[in-house]
């Protein structure tokens, strides 16, 4: 009878045994999967951060430098299309005289050319024209809800009138 | 018939094994599921250092000071290319003469690389200033927006172009 009794509680501390090792292998395991998950975690794209952050303030510093090719005789720049715009002063080129359309279209080629074409979302807009009651604003890909790169922006003088207005690109991450 | 009788210690022997065994194979797995995460951790750490190799190249041939403007030796502009420098340091480049040496030179800079400059608008042109000629790899690319400036007298007309960086890569 002791005997039994014995060998009853022998077979149940086996399998309190089996089953504490299941726990541990189950932990084991666990701990695994949970590694693999911290190691799947995306890796810092530099170059995705340093095209957003520097595409930008390059972009904008080169783009306003530009002779528009409306202005082949000239040495107007884009920078002036835009002074010119704001001001409401019509300007003598080929084609136009109208200087806000001249930097409008020149803006517009220019991004698709180069970001557009890289298929870079952005918005890439003006603060302080009036162009038919609105701002110059060409963008490409909606970057709502999307992380933004360092915004590239330039003034631009309105000499002699006083003030200034400024071109901006964000890029979106 | 013979019976066979274990003793005690065997049994209790046979346990001992067989816990070192499962143990080991547990190690085993470990060990292997450990070297995967790893190579994983060298794979993506690889990446960020090709990431960041192309980074430093785009950096370095955006500041050559072979290929800037310069007003009075003063840069006036940032991120200009004179376009007659591009020219001339392709023809570097290109000439049989110069090629070698020129080449060990900037091999120095740019290594596995491929260097071009493009012009946007208002035309389209394209001139390589350095290639390592590596087909077999990939490429990481990174384009930086410049002002290429083509002096025909006091002033210049200014074109919108791209420096383009490609590092090669296994």
């Amino acid at each position: 009878m002791i005997k039994r009794m014995l060998k009853k509680e022998n077979h149940k501390s086996q399998m309190e045994m089996f089953g504490l090792t299941l726990i541990v292998i189950l932990i084991i395991i666990g701990f695994f999967i949970f590694v693999s998950f911290r190691q799947k975690i995306p890796i810092s794209d530099y170059k995705k951060s340093y095209v957003a952050d520097e595409t930008s303030s390059n972009f904008i510093n080169s783009v306003v430098n530009v002779n528009p090719i409306e202005c082949m005789g000239t040495d107007y720049t884009l920078s002036d299309m835009l002074k010119f715009c704001a001001r409401g002063d019509s300007i003598d080129c080929s084609g136009s005289t109208n200087p806000c359309a001249i930097a409008n279209k020149t803006l517009w080629i220019i991004a698709n050319k180069t970001l557009v074409k890289q298929g870079i979302g952005f918005i890439l807009y003006t603060q302080g024209i009036s162009w038919n009651n609105k701002e110059i604003i060409i963008k490409n890909a909606n970057c709502t809800g999307r992380e933004m790169g360092q915004r590239g922006t330039i003034p631009i003088s309105l000499y002699p009138v006083p003030g200034n207005i400024y071109l901006n690109l964000d890029i979106c991450k | 018939m013979k019976r066979i009788y274990f003793k005690k210690s065997q049994i209790q022997m046979a346990e001992s094994i067989a816990v070192v065994i499962i143990i080991i194979f547990l190690l085993v797995i470990g060990i292997v599921f450990w070297a995967g995460i790893r190579k994983d951790d060298i794979k993506s750490t690889n990446l960020e250092y090709q990431d960041l190799s192309v980074i430093e190249l785009a950096k370095i041939a955006s500041e050559l000071p072979e290929l800037r403007c310069y007003n009075n030796n003063i840069v006036t502009k940032v991120n200009c290319f004179d376009w007659y420098k591009i020219l001339a340091m392709n023809k570097t480049m290109n000439d049989p003469i110069l090629k070698g040496q020129t080449f060990d030179y900037y091999n120095y800079y740019f290594k596995n690389s491929r260097i071009t400059i493009q012009e946007v608008y208002p035309n389209e042109t394209s001139i390589v200033i350095y290639d390592n000629n590596i087909s077999k790899t990939t490429t990481l690319q990174i384009s930086i927006p410049i002002i290429i400036e083509k002096n025909y007298g006091r002033e210049g007309r200014k074109s919108f172009g791209l420096l383009i960086v490609e590092g090669y890569y296994r």
